[in-house]
């Protein structure tokens, strides 16, 4: 069997790398008492999983980590005693438990909330969001991924239609979702470095995961 | 006051350096003294050094008392903090260095002195002692370096001499007392009454005077304190707290596993060793202790790893016990057991094999030199015959490389010294391929450059010239060039540099701070480094490298060091000295008789050792040495 745990990656520690914070995660696992099983061989590691990398400097309320347990236990008790023993930063939301063949939560995921925040300028940006609404296509060059040159063009249209914007406590606030296609995705800064607005100050916030059409958050 | 934004942590390396929040970190919102622990590397070299996390653990387990951490930021970090006024401050509580109570920095390696002070300059803290006022914090040095803390001595207010558990209590307790009576005296009435604390030196109270030549006269207490500070110990290390509980990091660090300290010092002896001479005497913990510290260090911290840590590990009395018994109880949660070195004639393969029971890691021996006369020299007590038995074993069990550490540049060597390395390199090869029947063993060949360094036998050595290391660098790896052996070396200039701050004297403070001045940081980095700068700091405070590192020291020469004193008796070092030209070798005391470094009569300690109970009986038969 396995736990399947909800888990944030909160702003203090938003810095840390996906590597890191999975480490992280299998050091909280090892300072329980829980049955985690180990894979056989030279380099036992823990099963457990990870969906999705997020990339550095992303907060996340919707990180989902699966455990494989070498004998049963419920939920609860995952919960109780994994929760002091993660970092502060790492908070337990929800959790369940399912059959170890059950296909991993993400292989479902089909659409990521994002809410991003940058220090509002002198201009409102409602325009700027409006166009982007209204727009049949945009193009985009997208960077190609660390130390590589170059960049591929994708239609940001493609994967979400549309995004909300309101200016709050002097900051403009967008809230958008992308969608995830079998050949990847976007990333939250992507879209509105493509509507032209300048991102180096944005706080990225991952809020959630949905199954297709809506069929749900994926929280278990 | 500004602060690191998100645009600058989305721009550095390694952004989690800086942002703190990592398991265990003691974050202490009220406190009548905060201390910060600096250490003057990048996290994740000063993440992994012990002796911070020991401090840290018994600092913060004290009700009023806070100690938090900080690093030296990296160059990219350091540009964006400087272009927006950035001030450094501390993982924990975010305070400006300015603002702590102390800011004790660690002597770990003479290339970070830059660092100490691009620290204190980016915490607003003033560079200079006599600069600081009221309500500037004290800035202190510990660690092994101290034991020559002179070229630093414009720049710190007091030193810590020798094991800090117990004195850095009484230090962080004397100035809460001074505070609460309302800071009597100001600045100067605590570091008086600091300086009445054992094993704490302040240097403006000595004063020093030179010769013409240049070499020091004498040293003189200017005020009513001791004539030579003598370092404080730990005599039961049973008996002081150990951090069970240390910070776990996010980032990878350079040691990222448990550290485990299974003893302190050792009385091997090798004679270029500065930390075996000034952590002196050898103090085990009990096997059973450790047994139960480790059990707790893998409960709290979650690390997969555990390493049996000190400076010479093979050498605990009962290793393979405490070994095969932790390796039994680690098993269910899969944290293997590493040894960070081995010892070529204490090389146990069952023993080997049994720290490598759950994951498979290098093997690493050390002979340190080629050639049997040059390890007599230094005292290293091993035999060729030792290493090749060594590697038949380990070859016999499946190792396929091996790596090799050795230093060239000692005292009296010859080139024949030299490429003794390279035969010595060719034979384990062949060794490999007698033991198996296959070529292509893969060795690893490393040599550094000797560096002189005080309170050892070669304290009086004129280091090789820059020309003269470069030209047995040549001569090596010409020799070494053979197939599947890597040779590995290093700028030798790094070296000449450390030489000259290793043996310095107060007046090199002037050149370091020239250099930082000029842009030194990380100056152990070699992509750092500039020799050109140091040659220019040097010149310029009216300098020669040459005298501190490349001459040749009188045999009656005050030492700039010598009021600050590990223990270990001048007329020793004087005669390891003279055995070290003879090619004499002197034993290990550990479990044998004394052998009259002085340490253990002069500072009323003794070894403790679980092989050999009854040892203060030999200590009280032992040799009358003194300073
Ligand atoms: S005084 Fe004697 S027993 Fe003590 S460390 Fe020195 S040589 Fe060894």
């Amino acid at each position: 069997m396995k736990v399947r745990m909800q888990i944030t990656k909160d702003p203090e520690i938003r810095f840390v790398s996906h590597l890191d914070y999975l480490r992280a995660i299998e050091r909280g696992l090892r300072r329980t008492d829980l049955p985690v099983a180990y894979s056989e061989g030279f380099n036992p590691h823990m099963k457990f999983s990870l969906a999705s990398a997020l990339g550095v400097g992303v907060v996340s309320y919707a990180e989902f980590v699966e455990i494989e347990m070498a004998e049963p236990v419920s939920a609860e008790e995952a919960v109780e005693q994994l929760r002091n023993s993660l970092p502060k930063g790492i908070r337990i939301l929800a959790a369940d438990v399912a059959a170890n063949n059950e296909p991993a939560l993400m292989a479902k995921a089909a659409l990521t909330e994002y809410e991003v925040s940058v220090p509002a300028g002198g201009q409102d940006l409602l325009d700027k969001v409006t166009n982007f609404n209204n727009a049949k296509t945009l193009i985009y060059k997208k960077p190609a991924p660390k130390r590589r040159e170059g960049y591929k063009e994708v239609d940001i249209k493609r994967y979400l239609d549309s995004v909300e914007y309101k200016r709050e406590n002097g900051n403009d606030v967008f809230r958008f979702e992308i969608k995830i296609f079998e050949d990847g995705s976007l990333k939250a800064v992507d879209v509105l470095t493509a509507m032209g607005i300048d991102c180096s100050m944005a706080d990225v916030r991952r809020l959630g995961i949905y199954r297709e059409n809506h069929g749900g958050m994926l929280r278990v | 006051m500004e602060d690191l934004t998100l645009d600058i942590l989305n721009n550095v390396e390694h952004p989690a350096r800086y942002t703190g929040g990592e398991y265990a970190g003691a974050i202490k919102k009220r406190a009548a003294v905060r201390m910060a622990l600096a250490f003057p590397d990048v996290y994740e070299v000063g993440m992994s050094y012990l002796g911070f996390k020991i401090l840290y653990h018994l600092v913060n387990r004290e009700e009023n008392l806070a100690a938090e951490r900080v690093y030296a930021p990296w160059v990219d970090m350091e540009k964006h903090m400087r272009a927006r006024g950035i001030p450094l401050r501390t993982l924990e509580t975010k305070q400006v260095l300015k603002d702590c109570d102390f800011v004790g920095f660690t002597l770990q390696y003479e290339l970070s002195y830059t660092n100490i002070l691009n620290m204190l300059d980016l915490g607003r803290v003033p560079l200079y002692a006599k600069d600081r006022k009221e309500g500037d914090p004290f800035v202190i040095v510990g660690g092994p370096c101290v034991f020559n803390p002179e070229p630093l001595a414009d720049f710190f207010d007091f030193a810590i001499i020798g094991d800090g558990e117990e004195v850095l209590i009484e230090v962080l307790r004397a100035y809460e007392g001074w505070k609460e009576a309302g800071s009597p005296g100001g600045r100067e009435g605590f570091l008086l009454r600091a300086s009445r604390i054992q094993g704490i030196y302040v240097p403006k109270y000595y004063d020093v005077r030179y010769f013409e030549d240049g070499t020091v006269a004498d040293v003189r207490p200017s005020r009513d304190v001791p004539k030579t500070i003598y370092k404080r110990v730990v005599t039961d290390l049973d008996g002081v707290d150990y951090p069970t509980n240390p910070v776990v990091p996010f980032n990878t660090i350079v040691h990222d596993r448990i550290m485990l300290e299974i003893f302190r010092g050792c009385s091997r002896g090798c004679r270029f060793c500065h930390a075996g001479m000034v952590y002196r005497p050898v103090r085990e913990r009990s096997k059973e202790k450790l047994l139960a510290l480790g059990k707790e260090l893998v409960k709290n911290t979650g690390y997969n790893e555990i390493s049996l840590f000190s400076l010479s590990s093979a050498d605990y009395s009962q290793l393979p016990d405490l070994v095969h018994t932790m390796v039994g109880e680690m098993h269910r949660k899969r944290v293997s057991v590493s040894l960070p070195s081995l010892r070529i004639d204490s090389f146990c393969v069952a023993i080997a094999k049994e720290v490598n029971a759950v994951r498979k890691s290098g093997l690493t021996l050390a002979p340190e030199a080629g050639s049997q006369r040059m390890r007599d020299i230094i005292n290293k007590g091993v035999t060729e015959e030792d290493l090749l038995n060594a590697v038949t074993a380990a070859f016999e069990n499946g190792w396929k490389s091996v790596k090799l550490y050795f230093m060239i540049g000692l005292p009296f060597e010859t080139d024949e010294d030299v490429l003794a390395i390279a035969q010595l390199v060719r034979n384990v090869q062949y060794r490999y391929y007698e033991v198996t029947g296959h070529k292509g063993c893969q060795v690893t060949a490393s040599a550094s450059v000797f560096v002189p360094k005080p309170y050892t036998a070669f304290q009086w050595f004129g280091q090789d010239s820059v020309a003269e290391m470069k030209r047995k660098q040549f001569l090596l790896k010409d020799a070494l060039k053979m197939k599947n052996v890597d040779f590995q070396y290093h700028d030798a200039h790094t070296s000449v540099v450390e030489a000259v701050i290793a043996r310095g004297d107060r007046r090199l403070g002037q050149a370091i701070y020239n250099a930082w001045k000029d842009g030194a940081r990380f100056d152990g980095w070699s992509d750092q480094f500039s020799f050109a700068r140091w040659e220019k700091a040097m010149a310029d405070a009216g300098l020669n490298m040459d005298f501190y590192a490349g001459r040749q020291r009188g045999e009656e020469e005050v030492f700039p060091w010598e009021h600050v004193s590990p223990g270990v008796a001048r007329a020793y070092l004087a005669s390891e000295w003279q055995k070290a030209q003879k090619g004499e070798l002197t034993g290990d005391c550990r479990r044998s008789d004394c052998k009259g470094c002085g340490v253990c009569q002069k500072l009323g300690v003794k070894i403790v050792d679980y092989g050999l109970k009854e040892r203060g009986e030999s200590v009280s038969e032992s040799k009358d040495a003194d300073n």
